[in-house]
Formats: C-alpha cells, sequence, structure tokens
C-alpha cells in the first residue's frame, strides 16, 4: 500500500474512480462507513458504479456523471438517498480527469457525509419554526428591545395590543414612545436593571396609538450574548380587564363596607338607647307592666340580633 | 376616692344613660360631646391633675374620629387607659382605634347593666372576660 492509499483511507470523505463505462476503478475505505458496514471495498472495485449502487440512477447521478464526462468541467452537489430506509444527507464533488488528448476518461468522486450535521439543521430549524408558532399564537404581547431599547422584534399581539396593524409598523419604536412620564420612571429603572442582568416584572400604564389607556404586565429578562447585554425579551400581558374587574370589586366591597356601617351606627345606637331605658323604666314600674316591657325588650334584642348578623355575617336571620 | 371616667360620645341619650348606669360606682363621669371637646378635656383635667382613669370612646364622631381622638390623648399620656364603645365595633376603623392605643373595644350591643360591670372591673383591674367582645 502505498502512502497515497493511506492518505485516501484514512479520509472521512468517500473518494472512488470510475471510467467512462462506470467501472468502479478506485474506492477507499469510507464507503464501508458510508454504507453503514454494509459494504466492502473489495465487493465494489471493479463492479458498475449503477450495480452496486441502483438508486443512483434514480437520483439523477448518472446525469451528473454523463455531463463531467462530456464537458471535462467539475461538479458539486448537495443531495439525499434514502439507503436501506435510512436517509443519508451527501456532498458530492465530481472532478473530471483527462488524457493528454484532453478527454475526459475517469472521473474521481468524493462525497462527504453531512447526514449529522444536516440533521441537526433540520432540529434547530424544527426548534425555531416550533417557538416562532408559539411566539405568533401566543396572547401574551412578546417584544424582543435592542441595547437602546428600539424593538427589533413583536409577535402580532404586541402589535394589536398597542393599538397597530402591523408588526412591521413597531419596529424601531419605544416602550418610552408609549408611556407618560410616571411610566417613564419605572421604564428607567426597570431597564436599568436588566442592565445589571436581572429579571423584571412590573406593571405599566400605556397609552395605544389611538390613545387608549391600558395596563400591561411585564415580564422582562436581559438579552445576552456571548456575555454581552444585547436587549432585553419581554412578554407584556393585558391586564386591563383585570385592572377595571379589581377596581369594580373594590367599589363593591366598599359600598358594602359603608353600608354595614351606617347600618350598624342608625341601627345600634338607637336600639341600645332604647334597651337601656327600658332597662331603667322595667325597674320602677308595677310587675304586670314590667312583663310587657319585658316583651318590648325581647322585641328590641331581636331586631339587634338580625343587624348584627347583617352587619357581621352579611346574613338576615335572627 | 372616685374614680373619674371621660366619655366621650355624640349621643346625647347615651351620655345620659352612661350616667345613670355608672352612679352606683361613685364614679365622676365627664362627658364631651366631640373628639375635640374631649381631647380638649383629657389635657385640662391632665393639667388640674385630674387625669381620668378611664376614657370611654365611642368611634363615630363628628369632624375628629375615634382613631384620632386615641392618638391624640396617648400622645399626650402613653399611660392613658382608653376603652372604645361603638356601633362600629365590626369595622376595621375599630381595628384602627385598636391600633392607635385604645385596649379594647365594647360593642353598643352589650346592653348597659354589662356595660356597667365591664367598666367596673377595669376600674378595679380586673381582667375581662373575652367573651363580652
Amino acid at each position: 500500500m502505498d502512502l497515497h492509499e493511506v492518505i485516501l483511507d484514512n479520509l472521512d470523505e468517500v473518494v472512488h474512480v470510475v471510467d467512462r463505462d462506470m467501472t468502479v476503478l478506485f474506492v477507499n475505505r469510507a464507503i464501508e462507513k458510508l454504507s453503514r458496514g454494509r459494504l466492502k471495498r473489495d465487493e465494489v472495485v471493479g463492479k458498475n458504479l449503477y450495480q452496486v449502487f441502483p438508486f443512483l440512477r434514480e437520483t439523477g447521478a448518472d446525469e451528473e456523471y454523463k455531463k463531467v464526462f462530456s464537458t471535462g468541467k467539475p461538479l458539486k452537489t448537495e443531495e439525499w438517498t434514502e439507503y436501506y430506509g435510512e436517509t443519508i444527507y451527501t456532498v458530492t464533488t465530481k472532478i473530471p480527469i483527462q488524457t493528454e488528448t484532453g478527454r475526459t476518461d475517469r472521473v474521481i468522486t468524493i462525497l462527504r457525509d453531512v447526514t449529522d450535521l444536516k440533521t441537526t439543521e433540520e432540529s434547530l430549524q424544527e426548534v425555531a419554526d416550533k417557538y416562532s408558532t408559539i411566539v405568533e399564537l401566543a396572547q401574551e404581547g412578546i417584544c424582543i428591545d435592542d441595547t437602546n431599547e428600539r424593538m427589533v422584534f413583536v409577535n402580532e399581539a404586541f402589535a394589536t395590543m398597542l393599538g397597530y396593524e402591523t408588526k412591521e409598523e413597531l419596529l424601531g419604536k419605544t416602550m418610552f414612545d408609549f408611556v407618560d412620564e410616571e411610566g417613564r420612571e419605572i421604564l428607567e429603572s426597570e431597564v436599568n436593571s436588566r442592565r445589571r442582568d436581572t429579571p423584571s416584572r412590573y406593571e405599566l400604564t400605556v397609552y395605544t396609538r389611538q390613545g387608549e389607556l391600558k395596563y400591561l404586565l411585564v415580564s422582562a429578562v436581559p438579552l445576552v450574548i456571548n456575555g454581552t447585554f444585547a436587549g432585553s425579551v419581554s412578554v407584556n400581558l393585558d391586564i386591563t380587564e383585570w385592572k377595571r374587574a379589581e377596581r369594580e370589586l373594590e367599589r363593591a366591597l366598599e359600598v358594602e363596607r359603608q353600608f354595614k356601617a351606617q347600618t350598624a351606627h342608625y341601627f345600634f345606637n338607637p336600639l341600645c338607647i332604647a334597651k337601656g331605658y327600658l332597662e331603667l323604666v322595667m325597674n320602677e314600674v308595677e310587675e304586670h307592666q314590667r312583663r310587657n316591657l319585658k316583651v318590648i325588650h325581647q322585641a328590641v334584642e331581636r331586631i339587634e340580633k338580625v343587624v348584627e348578623n347583617v352587619v357581621t355575617k352579611g346574613e338576615i336571620h335572627e | 376616692m372616685s374614680k373619674r371616667l371621660l366619655v366621650i360620645d355624640d349621643e346625647q341619650a347615651i351620655q345620659e344613660l352612661i350616667h345613670l348606669y355608672l352612679s352606683p360606682l361613685e364614679v365622676e363621669v365627664y362627658p364631651a360631646l366631640s373628639g375635640e371637646e374631649g381631647v380638649a378635656l383629657y389635657a385640662r383635667l391632665t393639667k388640674e391633675e385630674n387625669t381620668p382613669h378611664l376614657v370611654i370612646l365611642n368611634l363615630k364622631l363628628p369632624s375628629m374620629d375615634g382613631v384620632e381622638v386615641a392618638r391624640r390623648i396617648m400622645q399626650m399620656d402613653p399611660d392613658a387607659v382608653i376603652y372604645g364603645f361603638t356601633a362600629s365595633f365590626h369595622t376595621w376603623r375599630a381595628e384602627q382605634m385598636k391600633k392607635a392605643g385604645v385596649k379594647e373595644v365594647i360593642p353598643r350591643t352589650v346592653g348597659f347593666p354589662a356595660f356597667r360591670g365591664i367598666v367596673k372591673n377595669i376600674l378595679e383591674g380586673r381582667p375581662l372576660s373575652p367573651d363580652l367582645f
């Protein structure tokens, strides 16, 4: 085995040489790896390339060889092949070898197996596609700002939240464009904390493009690339309806509190006075009158109990 | 020696009933019909070295309510003994009274005979039953 053959046998790429009859004149050991151990180099050498790999005709490789033989120009292609049920991705370079007369009588083929690379690439793309779908389907407004707080990415939900019809209209704007002085102070503080690599969560009052007031719950994290602050990613939840509901509930509870306090004041004080005088008078009258006053006293106490249940439990019963 | 009692309540009838019911206890009752009047009276009595032994304080009073009155009296005299006596015993303002220094809030609903018993126990330094509140 000469030095060239040793070198060729230690390459990751498959190298083979065919003549114009497509007879394999040489193949290195990498063919065994590419074929996942199904082929030995000795079984390939001397045979017709299409006999060994019938599928090459279906993939158009035969036409490529014809072209290289006829034009004498190299050809580089990328292809995938179903090989024993497995998809193999390859990058192929076909190099013509010409005689002294300029005729191409052999072609060297170099095949690089890029299946692993391609699979990783496809997985990454799948992940990117999947997250892109999630981002676009999200009800929350998602926004990515650069180091100057300018929006470089927003989803549809965020555009709609701020009163814009298209995402593109928001690009280049900052959240400072949508807040008043109080909001500006909150934003400055939160942006500074993100620059110090601290995630933040806060409520922000914004004014949409149409001037409508909205409340957002913002969860933002710093975006750090290669150890450097590159901006922020924020998830924005429109909590305007919650806020309205919260205020209405507070108003309702305050009305209830006031009602109970007023009820207590306007009932308990006169009832307390009535009971107080009744109890005094009961000690100063005849027995038969005392019995009648006692009935009145009991009636007053019953009213008092009902009012107490109303103001302390919100229930009306004795 | 009779005990001095400052009663701060804007209800004239309540003032009268307290006076009537507490008369057997041999107490000197000083009535005040507003918060301002109550604070001023506490200050005057203290100045005269007749600091009240007990303050009975309504919560709902015109202009200055019971919370503010308690706060001012406690500022003047951190040892003041103040008890609330109010129809609004269940409200958060009643809790505010306690935070301002009121020892306990007696509900108006206890009735005057029970109220007299409570006042007697307070003046005699006896513990009060928690069932009363």
